[in-house]
């Protein structure tokens, strides 16, 4: 069975906030019922409330989540606080309360707890629990589990647990109504019994780390697959093109194959035109010594007729003769060749045909010359027509080779062409085997890993279901009596229809596909704008005052079902901060009804006095001035003086001495 | 030069302009086998000028450059009244008879000829060309058909002769304007080489060859 800290005094030493020596220290008690911790802005209401918590939990606080919905996923230790943090009362004043202590008792029941720390860095004096002294070790590991034995629940975290959710609301305003992952651990808390909710606890962080170990692995065999998929993609890319390859080697090879034949006949067409071409040169040669060799002779026989000056008109009609074609006008052959050519025969003018000048003269061919000159004009339409040959031939070689020279071009470059594609393929190809292969080599490992992790996760989660579905349970045995707790406190306060609809959700733990049935309360309430009752998913779905006293009254709800016979605390800070005068009043009678729900429940609030009403409420069930003023902690009279303090003191104690007195200002 | 099928203005062009370069360099008339050898000259060492070769092969004879179809060419030049033709005679030689003279410009009907070919770009270029180049070798005390027998393509051992010496034509193998380019890169440190200087000094290299040996 849970038990609640019902705090009892506080005692204060040497903190300049509060004024104090070991003589007279400065010492709040709680008495049954409420307490209301008064005072200026500034005067030291939230220090003192926190410093009731930071008594019980030292320098450990629940871990910090990223939000409050994080809570399901933190790991169930506590965390230790920083030097800044441990300073937190400190830094408040100016001596860094070097010598400043405070004693906390508190009541878990029948245990009464007596803690003594150091403020300067919340350190551990003493602790003890009725007349045992725990000893005090460096991480205070023996003290919280005493604590945890005073709250009956099983860790120390468990305790934080129920202090951060049930026991105080300070500035931080932790919610739980409003939270579903934080109902998960506070019902784990207060239905199970103490070991198995650190059990549930463990396999709960057991079935998040499994998860967790197993998303990795999948995640990155997702990866690989991923990768090894487009290697894959890349190999069967790759096949093609070794079938493409090998068609190109083949390409490659028949390119080759004609490269050289084609290249044996250009070699050959080559020979054969460089021999056409020197055969054409020849010819011309042997026509030009055929032509000059008649040109000669018939120059010869001409001479006779031209004076040694008229040289040039002699070569033109030698030229005439002997090739039959004219110089001077290019005909070819000239028509009167053979007219002049028989001028010359019978002895007369070439040019005129005039006999009688020159009949003494040796004027006609010689039988030996016409002789010669048959042959020799034999000789030069041979060599003629051998030039012709020539020429054909050459022109017929030039044309081969540059067929044969266009085509083996085309083929080498064909062939390096494909040499450079086969080249670029033989690159690619070693890389992409050995990826692929490393791919699913190590896909093949992390597979094995994966179902490693989805044995353990399934395992986990098996485990977990066991746990959870005993707080299930448990809690819906609960629900009809939180509810109706809830009813009575949450009336209090809201005029509006307030319910608390219990529901068994399907949830997942952590980001596992597997879901989990959880125990969870959400607020149905009627509106202004809506008809009849309706589930407010969340806090800015109310008021913002609304939505801390939802939050109240199913904290009071909740300490009220799980120990109907022990005593409890609650404590709140500055509740009516954000309430017009009407539901400061509510509120008021609302904290005053949990406190009066058990004859030894405490409820400490702090006022920094915006109104009369909060505190007149809270304190209006007190009958008796003296018994009113022995609820207020005064921080106006008691605590260290700042400006306004000292300015207005008298308003701020006629003010407060009317709210005790009952009297409107 | 090409003067294979030459009926062509420009072709009958270039060889009136070759005659009138050795005009200007007083080499007219200028005998068969010097005209041919100049010729040939012109073909090799065109790249050295910018100036395309006419022909990129030639005959490699024991004579000499000669070229039939220019011959023929000169001839209608002849008989076209732009050249004169002197000493008209035929030599035998190894069997075959090879016509001997000397050919010049008639000045008269040649002179519209090149007026005309001046009027264009590349016809005023080869006429400096031919010029230059007659130049050159009238200044040597070695005729140029001589010369030519110490020109580094023609005398190159690899063609023999009897075969054609392929310049530029199926293959590049001109290694007489590779020489005479050569000139530029070996002469001193901030001396800018003209084309004809290296035309100049490629036919003194010609020269030397000649005189060494002998």
């Amino acid at each position: 069975m849970i038990s609640f800290p019902v705090f009892q005094t506080l005692t204060i030493q040497n903190y300049g906030l509060f004024p104090s020596s070991y003589a007279h220290p400065f010492v709040v008690t709680f008495n049954a019922g409420q307490t209301v911790i008064v005072g200026v802005n500034g005067s030291g209401k939230s220090t003192m409330v926190g410093l009731l918590l930071r008594m019980l939990t030292g320098p450990f606080d629940l871990p910090s989540g990223r939000s409050d919905e994080e809570l399901g996923q933190i790991r169930p230790e506590a965390s230790k606080f920083d030097k800044r943090d441990r300073s937190y009362f400190a830094l408040r004043v100016a001596d860094g309360a070097k010598e400043a202590v405070a004693k906390l008792v508190v009541k878990f029941g029948s245990k009464t707890l007596l803690v003594q720390r150091r403020l300067s860095d919340l350190s551990l004096v003493s602790v003890s629990i009725g007349r045992d002294q725990i000893a005090i070790d460096d991480d205070e590991k023996r003290y919280q589990a005493a604590l945890a034995t005073c709250f009956g629940v099983d860790t120390f975290f468990d305790a934080l647990i129920v202090l951060r959710y049930l026991t105080f609301m300070l500035e931080d305003r932790r919610s739980l109504v409003w939270d579903k992952t934080a109902q998960r651990q506070i019902f784990r808390v207060l239905v199970l019994p103490p070991e198995e909710a650190t059990k549930l606890a463990i396999a709960q962080q057991q079935l998040i780390s499994a998860d967790s170990a197993y998303r990795n692995t999948y995640n990155v065999i997702s990866r690989r697959k991923k990768e090894q998929e487009s290697a894959s993609t890349r190999v069967q890319k790759l096949q093609d093109v070794e079938a493409a390859l090998r068609i190109k080697q083949a390409e490659a090879n028949a390119t080759r194959d004609q490269l050289d034949k084609i290249g044996s006949l250009r070699i050959r067409s080559d020979k054969e035109r460089r021999e056409a071409r020197l055969g054409k040169l020849n010819a011309a040669e042997a026509r030009e010594a055929s032509v000059r060799e008649l040109e000669r002779i018939k120059m010869q026989s001409l001479k006779h007729w031209f004076e040694p000056s008229n040289q040039t008109a002699h070569y033109i009609v030698a030229h005439l003769l002997a090739e039959h074609q004219c110089l001077v006008c290019g005909a070819d052959p000239a028509p009167n060749a053979d007219d002049l050519e028989k001028r010359i025969d019978e002895g007369k003018c070439p040019i005129c045909g005039s006999v009688h000048a020159l009949t003494e003269k040796e004027i006609s061919f010689s039988k030996l010359d016409v002789a010669r000159i048959q042959r020799l004009e034999k000789e030069l339409r041979l060599s003629e027509q051998q030039m012709a040959d020539a020429e054909h031939k050459e022109s017929l070689s030039i044309a081969e080779f540059a067929k044969l020279e266009n085509e083996y071009e085309d083929l080498r470059r064909r062939s390096i062409d494909i040499d450079q594609e086969i080249v670029q393929l033989l690159k690619k190809m070693p890389a992409e085997r050995a990826a692929l292969s490393n791919a699913e080599t190590e896909i093949g490992l992390l597979d094995n890993i994966l179902r490693s992790d989805s044995l353990k996760r399934d395992k986990a989660a098996q485990k977990f279901q066991r746990k959870t579905a005993q707080v299930t349970e448990n809690v819906q045995q609960l629900q009809d009596r939180i509810a109706g707790a809830f009813q009575r406190f949450i009336t209090l306060f809201v005029k509006e229809e307030a319910v608390l609809v219990y529901q068994t959700i399907q949830e997942r733990v952590a980001q596992g596909l597997a879901t989990f049935a959880f125990p969870v309360f959400r607020l149905a309430m009627t509106g202004g704008s809506v008809a009849g009752l309706m589930v407010r998913e969340g806090p800015d779905s109310v008021s913002q005052s609304q939505a801390e006293f939802v939050d109240l009254a199913f904290r009071m709800a909740l300490m009220t079902v799980v120990a109907p016979r022990g005593a409890a605390s609650l404590i709140v800070d500055a509740p009516e901060a954000s309430l017009d005068f009407l539901f400061a009043t509510r509120a008021g009678h609302q904290l005053a009804a949990f406190a009066n729900s058990n004859k030894l429940n405490r409820v400490i609030v702090t006022s920094y006095l915006p109104s009369r009403h909060f505190v007149s409420a809270f304190i209006s069930g007190i009958t008796g001035q003296k018994n009113r003023r022995e609820r207020i902690v005064d921080l106006i009279s008691d605590a260290a003086a700042n400006a306004a303090m000292r300015a207005d003191r008298a308003k701020y104690a006629e003010f407060l001495d009317n709210i005790v007195k009952g009297r409107r200002p | 030069m090409a003067f294979e099928g030459r009926t062509s203005l420009s072709n009958s062009l270039r060889l009136v302009l070759l005659l009138d370069a050795c005009e200007a360099a007083d080499l007219t008339p200028i005998p068969v086998s010097r005209f041919h050898a100049l010729a040939f000259l012109a073909n090799i060492l065109a790249p050295v000028w910018s100036e395309h070769s006419f022909d990129g092969k030639i005959l490699k004879r024991s004579g000499g450059p000669f070229y039939p179809d220019l011959q023929r060419e000169l001839d209608r030049l002849v008989g076209l009244g732009i050249a004169s033709v002197h000493n008209v005679g035929h030599v035998k030689e190894r069997g075959r008879w090879r016509l001997e003279g000397a050919f010049a410009l008639n000045d008269r009907r040649a002179k519209s000829v090149i007026e005309f070919s001046d009027a264009f770009e590349s016809e005023r270029a080869t006429r400096d060309f031919f010029r230059r180049l007659a130049f050159a070798s009238s200044r040597l005390k070695t005729p140029v058909e001589q010369l030519v027998f110490q020109d580094v393509t023609w005398s190159d051992q690899r063609t023999g002769t009897g075969d054609v010496i392929d310049f530029s034509e199926w293959q590049i193998a001109n290694y007489s304007a590779s020489a005479a380019q050569y000139f530029e890169r070996v002469s001193p440190r901030g001396v800018r080489m003209s084309r004809g200087d290296k035309l100049q000094l490629y036919m003194h290299l010609l020269e030397r060859r000649a005189n060494a040996a002998v």
